[in-house]
């Protein structure tokens, strides 16, 4: 444990971003909180003070690099160092990929894989001058098992899966640990904020459409069934930074863990038709 | 099901790799069209290849060279593509922490962007005629992990869940889209060909194909793909 340990969380105004900030200042860590938007930073100290709890917000948009680069010194500076890096900032995007235009796309990407490279860019460099440091990644297990109309979403964390595969053998004699994390399905303000952002797909006349809707109805029961909350994701980051050494992957909720652990030992071929073709019969009904 | 005839594209037939697969494939009856970079046309013509493979200027980042292609083989004698094959991809060997911006974006564009892109122009058609399979070339790397290839391994897996999630979106239309993966190609290319060819075919000509036909060679060159030298990653990077 290092704890005061400067801990950088980008997207920390909400969400598992918040929930995650407040409980690594519970745990004697020193956290820069990133926010977007002026308007979400009132809350953030209000959640804070709630619980008594310094945090140090920061205005970030992950997008500008240049932007990246300032805030990272600063941390550093003020800091004296940056220990941890949790890449949680992302957005999501709900549509059948011929119902996403490139456009859409690309903000998706610039987001989710771009946001994380600049983040980490900045940070490197001074996590390999001190010879130690930890990347904590927000994957999903989405980035493990893809699902109908997440084509984009599920590209963009997978991407951040192959990345960090090989970025964790590149890092590991620079004394520098790659974690991801991996939550299962989990009720967040992410899942109403980015609902019907794609034009697309709320166009009736695709021929997506009638499933998309279907499916948007069944991940919307999952997710309020879903037992997983903010909280232990926040725990998994937060031995993701503690543990010695810290485990490559910390996937978080039983069913994930559950449906993972099939996939791999099931043959594929099999799994296809049973977990796959399940969903697809719920959606045709 | 008889597939003499079905046209095929692949969407770049400027590397070996390319090459073979749209090879093996004519081989078996398909008839194939090769996308070369504009201009490049001869220097991949190889007179003695029977069948041929048809070479067609295109460029997998234009998107009007995109249209135009997917336009003239929708329209042709043969019908619309049966089959498009995604080879058009660029590697990338250089410590993440040393890449510069612009090298990052270019991957990606090429192996992601560019990739959606043409399968974007050819899902239509596909729909339309009830019938198509999309297979992409990616890379056991994204898996495995290997240092020097952080930007390419997250270019390949994102293909994977990305066709993986296509898959499950095109069944209700009766198309399919697998993920080919390639084992380590530069040095070995020939021994990984065709394998890599005979997984493509597969995947058009299989009744249910899968999602993933993983890169399967024996032990010793897995181990050569988690730990390679890292010598020529840094020689590239700082050269």
């Amino acid at each position: 444990m290092n704890p005061g340990a400067a801990v950088l969380v980008t997207g920390g105004s909400m969400g598992l971003g918040l929930e995650t900030s407040l409980h690594l200042a519970e745990r004697g860590w020193t956290v820069y909180a990133t926010y977007l938007r002026e308007e979400e930073r009132p809350a953030m100290e209000a959640a804070a003070r709630d619980r008594q709890l310094l945090l140090h917000p920061v205005l970030l948009d992950v997008r500008d690099q240049m932007g990246v680069d300032t805030v990272v010194r600063t941390v550093v500076d003020e800091a004296g160092g940056l220990f941890g890096l949790i890449n949680n900032a992302g957005i999501s995007q709900h549509g059948c990929f011929e119902d996403v235009s490139d456009a859409e796309m690309r903000a998706l990407w610039e987001v989710n894989v771009l946001g994380t490279m600049w983040v980490t860019r900045a940070a490197l460099p001074w996590m390999q001058r001190a010879r130690r440091g930890r990347i904590v990644t927000l994957s999903s297990v989405a980035g493990r098992m893809a699902s109908f109309s997440r084509s984009g979403y599920c590209s963009t964390k997978f991407a951040l899966e192959g990345w960090a595969n090989s970025l964790s053998l590149e890092l590991a004699p620079h004394g520098i640990h790659t974690t991801l994390i991996e939550p299962g399905y989990i009720l967040t303000p992410h899942w109403t904020l980015h609902k019907g952002l794609t034009r697309g797909a709320q166009d009736p006349t695709s021929p997506y459409f009638a499933m998309f809707e279907r499916h948007e109805a069944l991940s919307t029961r999952l997710l309020r069934a879903s037992r997983i909350r903010p909280i232990h994701v926040a725990k998994a980051i937060a031995r993701a930074l503690s543990d010695e050494p810290p485990r490559a992957r910390y996937m978080v909720g039983a069913p994930a863990r559950l449906v993972t652990t099939l996939r791999r030992w099931v043959p594929e071929p099999l799994f296809e038709r049973m977990y796959y073709g399940t969903l697809m019969r719920r959606l045709s009904a | 099901v008889n597939h003499a005839g079905d046209l095929v594209l692949v969407t770049s037939v400027a590397s070996p790799l390319g090459y073979s697969i749209a090879q093996y494939l004519a081989q078996r009856g398909f008839l194939v069209f090769g996308g070369v970079p504009p201009g490049r046309t001869e220097s991949v013509r190889s007179p003695n290849a029977s069948p041929p493979v048809e070479l067609i200027d295109f460029d997998s980042q234009d998107s009007q060279s995109v249209a135009s292609v997917v336009e003239t083989l929708s329209r042709g004698a043969h019908g619309p593509p049966y089959g498009l094959i995604n080879t058009a991809t660029t590697a990338s060997r250089v410590a993440f922490d040393e890449m510069t911006d612009a090298e990052l974006r270019q991957v990606i564009d090429v192996n992601v962007f560019a990739t959606m892109a043409v399968t974007r122009a050819v899902l239509p058609v596909m729909r339309a005629a009830g019938r198509g399979r999309v297979v992409s070339l990616g890379s056991a790397v994204g898996r495995g992990g290997a240092p020097g290839l952080a930007a390419y391994g997250l270019t390949m897996q994102a293909l994977v869940g990305w066709h993986e999630a296509l898959a499950l979106e095109l069944m209700p239309f009766g198309l399919t889209a697998s993920v080919v993966e390639a084992g380590p190609v530069p040095a070995e290319a020939r021994a990984v060909t065709p394998a890599v060819a005979q997984a493509v075919y597969r995947a058009l000509i299989d009744r249910r194909p899968r999602f993933r036909y993983p890169f399967t060679e024996p032990s010793p060159r897995l181990g050569l793909l988690r730990r390679p030298k890292l010598a020529s990653a840094d020689a590239k990077a700082r050269g």
